[in-house]
């Protein structure tokens, strides 16, 4: 069994992010004659930095074990997937114009199958082979990737066909 | 995508202060201020004007304050929605604005939503039928629109409007509505003086929008995995939805960022000509009498358009096509 985390370094920034967002928000609330539009503008920035802040939590917290039967997923709450169920599988990215030019930006991993969804992001030890993993599982069940979640396995140096070797050891430790 | 979103407002935020920096350096660039103004007004007119109450108006109206001190209270008063004091009008920026604002916002969408309705099936037939009758038209079209100046055309359809209908086609609601309250009729005059507007204004944009998804397109459709796909036997309109359409369309939805300061500040110009209630018109006249928060706070509202309209576009690009540029990789 393999288990996989986030490297606390890489959520550093989302924590800051959020912290930020969060003390802007609220101060701009609780420091002015709240009108309607106020309440609306500067209440949904709060909540939506504040359940930010809430997913990074939970990806510091997360702990991803893979085996060859199963991806299991505990956090605040545990889920467990059978490769055997998993019938999807998106890898999609996202940068800004200038992380783009830049080689930046990052990816993120969905798997849906048995009534149930995981999703990981690119920072996370060992998303290279979950997702290596995944798309082999998708091919064993007879399904089949999009062609933007093939093209994107194909820049990380992935096969949606699996004709190319699973990641070595030192690839499928590093986030991407 | 939420982190990405988060990233976006991230960038938003610093970009709207530095645009906040610069409107209020630039609008107190000229020598003077609205009270200088003011005076050489009075004195033109042969008033006589007493020192002692313009430095108690100049106090009044924070103008003797630091630079900082004045900038500051009139970030934090917009960030209440607070537009600040309109000297020329001696009444609060907001109610001198009135339903401006709204009105131009309509205007604006209104013309955006025109010229993508228009252009997108225009600019696909184009593509498709490249060299057809239609085409051609098309085309002749698209470079009139492109050539024609948007005031131009306003004035020839007021002409026009004049002296074959009968019809005054300024003002963007009947004179019996305007400063009376929004009712049903109210919002229905206003739907019918929209279309030449909308018209004048978005012929140009849809000009250019139709050219660049035509000009896509046919780069799209002429690759190899579209003739593959065609020699597998694909219909035609599954061939062209499935994935050129999807790829041409990417600067299509990019241009709604820098189409919407386009817009605002093409229909200052059309406005003035066509005698439309919109912000353009007061824009000019607080920029020229050095009204500042009035012009500051315009200025702003403009930016902020421009900055969420690329923050729009760059989220709806991110989930139309979320591919990595291999040429830029995607290590972190």
């Amino acid at each position: 069994m393999k288990v996989y985390q986030y490297p606390p370094r890489t959520l550093v920034g989302d924590y800051i992010r959020s912290a930020v967002g969060l003390s802007v928000g609220l101060g701009v609330l609780l420091s002015v004659s709240p009108t309607p539009l106020i309440i609306i503008i500067f209440g949904g920035l709060t909540g939506l930095f504040g359940f930010f802040g809430y997913r990074t939590l939970q990806r510091h917290v997360v702990k991803v074990a893979v085996t060859e039967d199963e991806i299991c997923d505990s956090g605040f709450r545990t889920r467990t997937m059978a490769w055997t169920d998993l019938d999807g599988l998106k890898l999609r990215y996202y940068g800004t114009k200038r992380q783009q030019r830049g080689g930046d930006g990052f990816m993120q991993l969905t798997l849906a199958g048995g009534g149930t969804s995981f999703s990981y992001e690119s920072t996370l030890k060992g998303f290279r082979y979950i997702a290596w993993r995944a798309a082999k599982a998708v091919r064993e069940n007879g399904g089949s990737v999009d062609p933007t979640s093939a093209g994107n396995l194909l820049a990380i140096g992935l096969d949606a066909d699996g004709e190319r070797p699973p990641p070595s050891n030192d690839e499928e430790l590093d986030g991407i | 995508m939420l982190r990405y979103t988060i990233h976006r407002i991230m960038i938003m935020v610093p970009t709207l202060l530095a645009i906040s920096i610069i409107v209020f350096v630039i609008i107190q660039l000229p020598p003077g201020d609205y009270l200088e103004t003011y005076i050489a007004e009075l004195e033109a007119q042969g008033e006589a004007v007493d020192p002692a109450k313009i430095e108690a108006l100049r106090a009044q109206y924070g103008l003797d304050r630091p630079f900082i001190e004045q900038y500051a209270v009139w970030v934090w008063g917009l960030l209440q929605g607070d537009m600040g004091y309109s000297f020329e009008y001696q009444l609060p920026a907001n109610e001198v604005v009135g339903d401006r604002l709204l009105l131009s916002f309509v205007l604006s969408f209104t013309t955006i939503i025109f010229i993508y309705v228009v252009s997108f099936p225009i600019g696909i037939y184009s593509a498709v039928r490249q060299y057809s009758i239609g085409d051609y038209t098309f085309t002749f079209l698209g470079f009139l629109g492109l050539a024609v100046p948007n005031f131009l055309l306003a004035l020839v359809l007021l002409y026009l409007g004049n002296r074959y209908f009968g019809i005054s086609i300024g003002g963007l609601m009947d004179e019996q509505f305007i400063d009376q309250p929004w009712s049903m009729a109210k919002v229905g005059s206003v739907l019918q003086h929209l279309i030449v507007p909308v018209l004048v204004i978005g012929t140009s944009g849809t000009a250019g929008m139709i050219r660049r998804l035509r000009a896509n397109l046919l780069d799209e459709l002429q690759r190899q995995y579209v003739i593959t796909g065609r020699a597998k036997g694909l219909s035609p309109g599954k061939l062209l939805t499935k994935y050129p359409l999807r790829l041409a369309i990417n600067p299509f939805i990019a241009d709604i960022g820098s189409m919407l300061p386009q817009v605002v500040s093409g229909s200052a110009i059309v406005s003035i000509v066509m005698n439309l209630p919109t912000t353009g018109p007061m824009l000019l006249d607080a920029l020229r009498s050095q009204d500042m928060y009035l012009a500051g706070s315009f200025l702003m509202f403009l930016a902020l358009l421009t900055v969420i309209g690329v923050f729009l576009s760059d989220l709806a690009l991110a989930a139309l096509d979320p591919r990595i540029r291999l040429e830029g990789g995607a290590t972190k």
